[in-house]
């Protein structure tokens, strides 16, 4: 039950908030994410590290004809970001108390919604099901761009929807092609992740037009566009300028997410011989991706927008680090993932904090603001460290731990990607010198000589208790990575292990549920 | 106690001084903030020494403290400790950087007395030194880079300390984009070495080397290469030692420290501590050589023509730290690590004289506004013309004894060369001549103070660490008196003896002559006499001298005195050309190109849509035809 109530608590919230009076409804939500973390946190009390198999399975029934069934899980994989995303949800519901003052309900309705349905993604093992909940999670991501966004949010709404539409339609095409082929080659149409891994999908190595590569490419392109990699990747900076802080934050931090967890759970393992084979061309386009969107975001004139183009390079990283295929490439990808989540969330939610004092996301009317907001300066200055990957926070281990893989993978595109070192710490150090330092800009200057604009208070308790934990989670990840890593290895392990043949089993049983049950194909000729 | 402890206080009582003064930030009492500051560095210096003694008892074989705290990553194969090694080399290293560091921290208290974020100030410090103690005692390379990276952000922080002038948050950014470019072939490096030896641990990865049979040399030469690249950056080195004369926007105390005694040394540690690798790969330690000879003797021409005293200093240190490299090109890391220690009692003086010379004159850094000042600074003029004597070379002085080590060996040493072995003597000559003329400006002949500024002796606390390093600098060069002066002296090679079992000997290094070694001391002494004599007449006897020889240089004065132009070089080229790039980037590929397709697809698919719209009209006639067109189409299918 405990992952059905991870998945439901959130729908049920909403339907509380549905029926709350307008004045209880933010201290509802926020009591309820806060009270989901922690049941979420529970999880490691029973969680078995040791073994790289799905814990914690309910597996139903739901349309046996063609094998659909609702069945959930949690893995090494898949633990930490669904952490990642129940931590966020309290978080993002104290930063928005004040910055979202029109519809409050239909807003953390929209939260709540949003929070199961990418629970569902990142728990379900049922491809269909995924699917749904994939996709069912832009609706509520499109109403709060759509509703509390900025003056062109139509605009970046439709953008984003349609991108992302578009890719998932061709992985809903290989979704059901897949289930086929279940059909074929296990006697039974599944569309367990779990068959899928068993399945024999022809490829041919030199050619474009074959069954694998082909599906391949329809996953890849989905979950591309979601990461999103370079070249599809522009609806992300429009997405992000337009989206209001809690949108921004919850999409940057664990919506992207999606799209690499697409790659490890369906790409790499199901279509293993044509990502192997391509793994050259997905570490060239994440490099490229690092390097690309570094340096676009070095020559933006809009903090937000810089941010996001940051999120397009730190993104590159972790597909570099993925189709390394090995183990350090990997591992350092799913902990970027993570650090990812963390310093652009917290990011997202600082630029948010001066943009609500200042209305104005202009860098060069800046300046000096260091003097103004001290300990905001503190705080910007560590997740700062953290974004460029500075020892002693959770960036550093991430990042050196991708480069390193890529870098024994192919040194060709090692040496591309470690550019981003560089222009990582361009464009972050950039902007932090023309915002915080220097004499007082226009924004920062006061009417008197020596004073600062009123608006400028440094930060609110509500926002240091929004701020200091994700400060503490950033040097904890950088000072004990072993503490995440740790639960994680098994699973991780027995993927870089086994690239071929990579099945997984679920905990207690000797093999999956779904095809102990079938008949044998020989069975079904007779 | 056990050395667990002992390593764990040295550690962390920076840290710990870093925490308190961190968290006060707001806190204006500076003696409370400089002592605690001052206190942390001490701490960690007597434990340091505790340590050195230990070692000491310790025979000799076994000369190594090892100590890991916890496991800190792992990933796959690769396990990374948070471990510590004090063996001969950190041993020497932490005395260095936590000595030197307590005495630029008392000096600070006072040079800080009038800012208003003192704790601020010592906060960055005591991070400062933490993170340089872990760069030098980490065990692995990792740990060493959590160093290396942090002494990097340290000195971003203390450059851009006055961070509401613009030039100096801006030469703050410059120091640490520098540094990363170095730090990304660092990185590199350390990739290709663990793709070689699968460890990241010093001890294994020397330990391997002692037999180089199996080892991919091309990708070892790629990887010390690389490393190198690592150096250059945080050691100021040709090509990227730009930042470090811009540095010197930081307090005066920060360029004593950070950048000049401890922490632009760090490139020629790490090497040091592969010596066996670097050893195994000529091509890179040719490179090196050559690179460090180079700087030497570049950074030495800018230095005669500075007006700023910081700079001058500035361009000093990078030429001193192109003779390190000289050094450990050819092979002579002994020698490199002596100059290293001498430089940084003789730097570190100088620096912090500056430091009380531009206190008295309130924030004067221009040396022609100077001169005469002997008078009334005494004790800073008597102990920075120490530091003087030691850096030009007089003999007996420390830093006779270390350079000439490096000259001795870049002539010597089989990975040495005549031409090494000049540039290192022209460079030599280039250092007497301008810090003759530094000294001469600053504290001799004429005064050229203006009138409302009346020079002060700096009180004690400044005063003493200037009067220790002093000292140093006279007499810190007697533990490693080259053989054919011991001989005569009767003083034994300490250094020597003490890194035997670290420091492996270039292979083919003969038997040193002593009639060789003593001509070219003599001509090292000559040529250093000469400039310096040279450079006293210039600025104390014939004041128009300089005037007359710049007139007839015009253009090279003008190349070298804009420091060959190699700032406006990199902004012209490399910054803006990189700035264009992404601009268009962003217009022509972002917004211009990716944009405008999805919106040609997007377009196409409605004006298909619109095509199929067409057909249903709702036109009864329309569906008519349809119909026929239908009917027509099938029955000449199945009929045809």
């Amino acid at each position: 039950m405990f992952l059905s109530l991870l998945i439901g608590l959130p729908i049920l919230s909403a339907l509380v908030v549905l029926a709350l009076p307008e004045g209880k409804i933010r201290i509802f939500s926020f009591a309820s994410a806060l009270l989901q973390f922690l049941f979420s946190l529970t999880a490691f009390f029973n969680f078995d590290k040791t073994t790289s198999a799905l814990q914690f399975v309910e597996h139903h029934q739901w349309i046996p004809t063609f094998g659909i069934s609702y069945f959930v899980g949690l893995d090494g994989i898949s633990l930490w970001l669904v952490i990642l995303t129940t931590f966020f949800l309290p978080v993002v519901v104290l930063a928005s108390w004040n910055s979202i003052s029109t519809r409050v309900r239909l807003f953390h309705i929209s939260l709540f919604l949003l929070q199961s349905f990418m629970l569902g993604t990142f728990l379900v093992i049922d491809a269909i099901l995924f699917y749904v909940f994939f996709e069912a999670s832009l609706i509520p991501m499109y109403m709060l761009i759509g509703i509390w966004g900025g003056p062109r949010r139509i605009y970046a709404t439709l953008k984003f929807f349609v991108y992302t539409m578009t890719g998932s339609l061709l992985m809903l095409v290989s979704i059901i092609t897949l289930m086929f082929m279940t059909n074929a080659q296990l006697g039974a149409m599944s569309a367990s992740i779990l068959d899928f891994y068993k399945l024999q999908i022809p490829f041919v190595a030199n050619e474009f037009f074959n069954t694998q590569t082909l599906m391949f490419l329809a996953f890849s392109f989905a979950f591309a566009i979601k990461v999103p990699m370079f070249p599809v990747h522009t609806w992300l900076p429009d997405a992000h300028v337009e989206a209001p802080t809690p949108g921004s934050v919850v999409l940057a931090a664990i919506m992207l997410k999606m799209g690499t967890y697409g790659f490890v759970r369906f790409v790499i393992p199901i279509f293993a011989e044509a990502a192997h084979y391509w793994s050259w061309a997905c570490m060239l386009l994440g490099a490229i991706g690092i390097v690309y969107g570094a340096l676009v975001a070095m020559v933006q004139p809009d903090y937000k927008k810089l941010v996001a183009y940051s999120s397009v390079s730190h993104m590159g990283y972790v597909m570099f680090g993925l189709f390394a295929l090995n183990s350090y490439g990997t591992t350092g990808a799913l902990y970027q993932m993570l650090n990812h989540g963390i310093s652009t969330g917290a990011l997202f939610l600082l630029v948010g904090f001066l943009y609500e004092r200042t209305h104005s996301r202009e860098i060069k009317k800046y300046g000096g603001l260091a003097s103004a907001m001290p300990i905001y300066t503190i705080i910007f200055m560590i997740v700062t460290y953290s974004a460029i990957a500075v020892p002693g926070t959770n960036g550093f281990i991430g990042e050196f731990f991708i480069l390193m893989g890529g870098f024994i993978k192919n040194k060709t595109l090692g040496a591309i990607a470690i550019f981003g070192v560089i222009f990582g710490a361009c464009y972050m150090l950039w902007m932090f010198k023309n915002i915080f330092f220097g004499p007082a800009g226009e924004l920062v200057k006061g009417t008197e000589e020596g004073k600062f604009n009123s608006v400028l208070k440094d930060l609110s308790p509500r926002e240091m208790v929004v701020m200091v934990p994700l400060v503490v989670i950033i040097l904890w990840m950088g000072i004990f990575p072993n503490s995440l890593l740790k639960w994680s290895q098994a699973s991780l392990e027995h993927l870089t292990n086994n690239p071929f043949n990579y099945q997984l089993s679920v905990a207690g049983e000797n093999s999956a549920p779904a095809v102990a049950s079938l008949p044998t194909t020989e069975t079904l000729e007779k | 106690m056990s050395n667990e402890i002992i390593l764990g206080i040295l550690l962390l009582s920076p840290i710990l001084g870093f925490l308190f003064n961190g968290f006060r930030f707001r806190s204006q009492n500076n003696t409370l903030a400089g002592t605690v500051a001052t206190l942390a560095a001490g701490v960690s210096f007597l434990c340091a020494s505790v340590l050195f003694f230990r070692l000491l008892d310790l025979p000799k074989e076994s000369r190594e403290i090892f100590v890991s705290y916890f496991s800190w990553i792992e990933i796959g194969s690769a396990k990374v400790s948070a471990s510590f090694m004090f063996d001969e080399l950190s041993a020497v290293m932490s005395l260095i950087v936590t000595g030197v560091g307590s005495l630029i921290h008392l000096f600070s208290i006072g040079y800080m007395a009038h800012d208003d974020r003192p704790s601020k100030f010592f906060a960055y410090l005591n991070l400062f030194l933490a993170n340089m103690l872990l760069l030098v005692l980490g065990s692995n390379l990792l740990v060493m880079f959590v160093g290396w990276e942090g002494v990097g952000y340290c000195s971003y922080l203390l450059i851009g300390f006055w961070f509401k002038d613009e030039a100096k948050a801006a030469a703050g950014l410059k120091a640490f984009i520098t540094n990363r470019i170095g730090d990304a072939g660092l990185l590199l490096g350390m990739f290709a070495l663990f793709a070689i030896f699968g460890t990241f641990e010093f001890q294994e990865i020397n330990a391997r080397m002692l037999d180089v049979a199996g080892i991919p040399l091309a990708l070892l030469t790629a990887g010390t290469l690389l490393l190198f690249v690592g150096a250059t950056g945080k050691s100021a080195q040709l090509p990227l030692y730009v930042w470090l004369p811009d540095a010197m926007a930081g307090p005066t105390p920060v360029s004593a420290l950070i950048h000049a005694a401890t922490m632009v040394t760090a490139g020629v540690y790490m090497i040091v501590r592969l010596n066996p690798v670097f050893l195994a790969t000529p091509a890179t330690m040719h490179v090196i050589a050559i690179i460090g000879a180079l700087t030497a003797v570049m950074a030495a021409t800018i230095g005669l023509t500075q007006w700023d005293i910081k700079k001058i200093l500035a361009y000093s240190t990078v030429s001193q730290l192109g003779y390190m490299f000289l050094a450990v090109g050819v092979g002579a890391f002994g020698a490199a690590i002596f100059h290293l220690m001498t430089h940084a009692f003789f730097k570190a003086l100088m620096f912090l004289g500056s430091g009380s010379v531009i206190h008295a004159m309130h924030e004067e850094q221009d040396v022609r506004k100077m001169g005469g000042l002997k008078k009334q600074l005494p004790i800073t003029h008597l102990t920075f013309a120490m530091g003087w004597l030691a850096i030009i070379g007089t003999p007996l002085f420390s830093g006779f004894f270390s350079k000439d080590e490096i000259l001795w060996m870049s002539w010597h040493s089989p990975r040495g060369h005549f031409l090494l072995w000049l540039a290192g003597i022209i460079g030599a000559g280039f250092t007497a001549f301008y810090m003759t003329r530094l000294m001469a400006l600053t504290f001799w002949g004429k005064s050229r103070v203006p009138k409302e500024t009346h020079p002060h002796e700096s009180p004690a606390v400044m005063t003493v660490p200037l009067i220790v390093l002093g000292t140093l600098s006279v007499i810190g060069g007697y533990i490693g008196v080259p053989h054919i002066l011991g001989h005569a002296l009767h003083i034994p090679n300490f250094w020597e003896t003490w890194f035997e079992r670290k420091l492996m000997v270039v292979p083919g290094l003969g038997e040193a002559s002593a009639f060789e070694e003593s001509l070219l001391m003599l001509i090292s002494i000559a040529v250093a006499g000469a400039a310096a004599t040279l450079a006293y007449i210039f600025y104390i006897k014939e004041p128009s001298k300089p005037q007359e020889v710049v007139s007839k240089i015009k253009g090279l004065y003008t190349l070298v005195y804009n420091k060959y132009f190699v700032d406006e070089i990199y902004q012209k080229f490399v910054i803006n050309g990189l700035v264009n790039l992404s601009k268009a980037f962003w217009l022509y590929m972002d917004v211009g190109f990716i944009d405008k397709m999805t919106y040609k697809v997007s377009d196409f698919v409605e004006s298909a849509a619109g095509g199929l719209r067409e057909l249903q009209t709702g036109n009864m006639q329309r569906y008519a035809l349809y119909i026929v067109v239908g009917f027509v189409a099938l029955v000449s299918i199945v009929f045809f």
